[in-house]
């Protein structure tokens, strides 16, 4: 995020943003499931942030927004804190230093992103349930789980794009 | 240069946040979940009282009639409500007559999380409901799942889909005893497997599984589902009986979680 205008509201409406969608995260009927998958929204969120803020507020949203990933799940910190913290690196360091910084680079890295993240989780899972269980847990959860991650961060990257003040 | 550096500096210090505040807050995080689910809690009991203000419109007759429609869809909301809190009462009131042993408390599903593959669910009552971990949960038909989490007002509670449980259960009809356990590939059609089966089992496609209540966790005789084939493992040959809850898993979207029951925490030998 570049030092603009009003930097402290706009990170006050985003903070509001993360908010509301951790608190609607897991609201039972609010995300019905669509081929065997629910968007994982904070993910969509943190990844959202990443392609149009600087690194520190990307990594420190990546860092929260895991964290209350891993707590809603499991009630502990830790997959997903990790995993979109490093992503809130990767991006906009790939996006200012080696890629053209446009909408479409954005975009590409967000799904990247997504693929990696769920991709990594189902790696994990492997460990608790066996990679036969987890192979067949990402072939009918995982994959339809990218998409629609993928298909809610493309609405939050132009309202985080708003609200950041334009971004990339 | 100098920004990279700085970047990867902060990205190693929230790294090790991060990780040393996993560690250290391990199952301490309940009170950050506890307080999320407070909304969806929330706005599942908020439907009875939802009203708005009348307008002043310049014309009577079009304020009176607003005004009447209002009232008439704020009785239906609270006619919509009552009925389904009646229907859950008279489910809860039958099982408690059917089995009076039983401590229940019944509650809403207010959350599912969108990570897990399992379907496992955050119902509205928690400990200070007298639901504790380890309770188990069901509906009019049957076992659902266990509490595994339990917070202030709220509980997460693991399906019976799921590997991580297991529940010593046996076929009614034929005494065959094994383990309750889910698989990947089963959770996919709401269905779970009865495994640790003997060779000579003769457990057979429409059999009732109920639980044996053996290792005092689970009350005996609850329903977990119904036979729907017997099966070979692909890795050891051995036994397995896939079994259908009576519920689907998925879609519930009320439960009953058994806070006591006769024989609680008591280890006995099955008859």
């Amino acid at each position: 995020m570049t030092k603009t205008k009003g930097a402290v509201p706009r990170r006050i409406l985003l903070a509001i943003e993360l908010l509301l969608i951790a608190t609607l995260y897991n609201y039972a009927g609010l995300m019905p499931e669509t081929f065997g998958g629910r968007p994982l929204l904070l993910a969509a969120a943190a990844l959202s942030v990443s392609a149009c803020a600087d690194t520190p507020t990307s990594v420190i949203c990546g860092a929260l927004c895991g964290a209350l990933a891993d707590i809603f799940s499991s009630g502990g910190i830790g997959f997903y804190a990790i995993a979109l913290s490093l992503c809130g690196y990767a991006i906009p360091e790939l996006l200012s230093k080696k890629l053209n910084p446009n909408f479409y680079s954005a975009l590409l890295l967000i799904f990247s992103a997504t693929v990696v993240t769920i991709t990594a989780r189902y790696v994990v899972n492997a460990f608790t349930y066996g990679f036969a269980d987890s192979a067949v847990l990402y072939l009918y959860h995982g994959l339809s789980k990218i998409v629609l991650t993928f298909t809610a961060a493309v609405p939050l990257y132009f309202l985080n794009r708003l609200i950041l003040g334009g971004g990339r | 240069m100098r920004g990279k550096g700085n970047s990867l500096k902060f990205l190693i210090i929230t790294l090790i946040t991060v990780t040393v505040t996993g560690v250290f807050a391990q199952g301490k995080t309940g009170f950050i979940s506890g307080a999320f689910n407070l909304v969806p809690l929330g706005i599942s009991s908020l439907t009875a009282s939802a009203k708005s203000t009348p307008d002043s419109a310049e014309n009577d007759e079009l304020t009176r009639l607003k005004k009447e429609n209002e009232e008439l869809r704020a009785e239906l909301i609270d006619y919509l409500d009552l009925q389904r809190e009646n229907e859950r009462l008279l489910k809860y009131f039958n099982i408690s007559k059917q089995k009076p042993d039983l401590t229940l408390k019944p509650a809403e599903v207010i959350a599912r999380d969108a990570d897990d593959d399992f379907y496992s669910f955050t119902i509205g009552a928690g400990t200070a409901d007298g639901v504790s971990e380890g309770n188990p949960v069901i509906t009019e038909n049957g076992l659902i799942g266990q509490v595994s989490r339990a917070e202030q007002y709220s509980a997460v509670v693991t399906t019976i889909l799921s590997p991580k449980l297991k529940i010593g259960a046996y076929d009614s009809r034929t005494a065959d005893g094994g383990v309750v356990s889910g698989t990947a590939e089963l959770s996919l059609k709401n269905r779970t497997a009865l495994t640790m089966l003997t060779e000579d089992n003769s457990i057979n496609e429409g059999d009732i599984i109920t639980t044996q209540g053996s290792g005092g966790i689970y009350p005996k005789g609850l329903a977990v589902g119904k036979v729907k084939s017997v099966e070979y493992s692909g890795f050891d040959a051995t036994p397995y009986a896939v079994v259908e809850p009576y519920e689907d898993i998925s879609k519930v979207t009320s439960a009953m979680v058994v806070t006591d029951f006769s024989g609680r925490g008591e280890v006995t030998l099955r008859d």
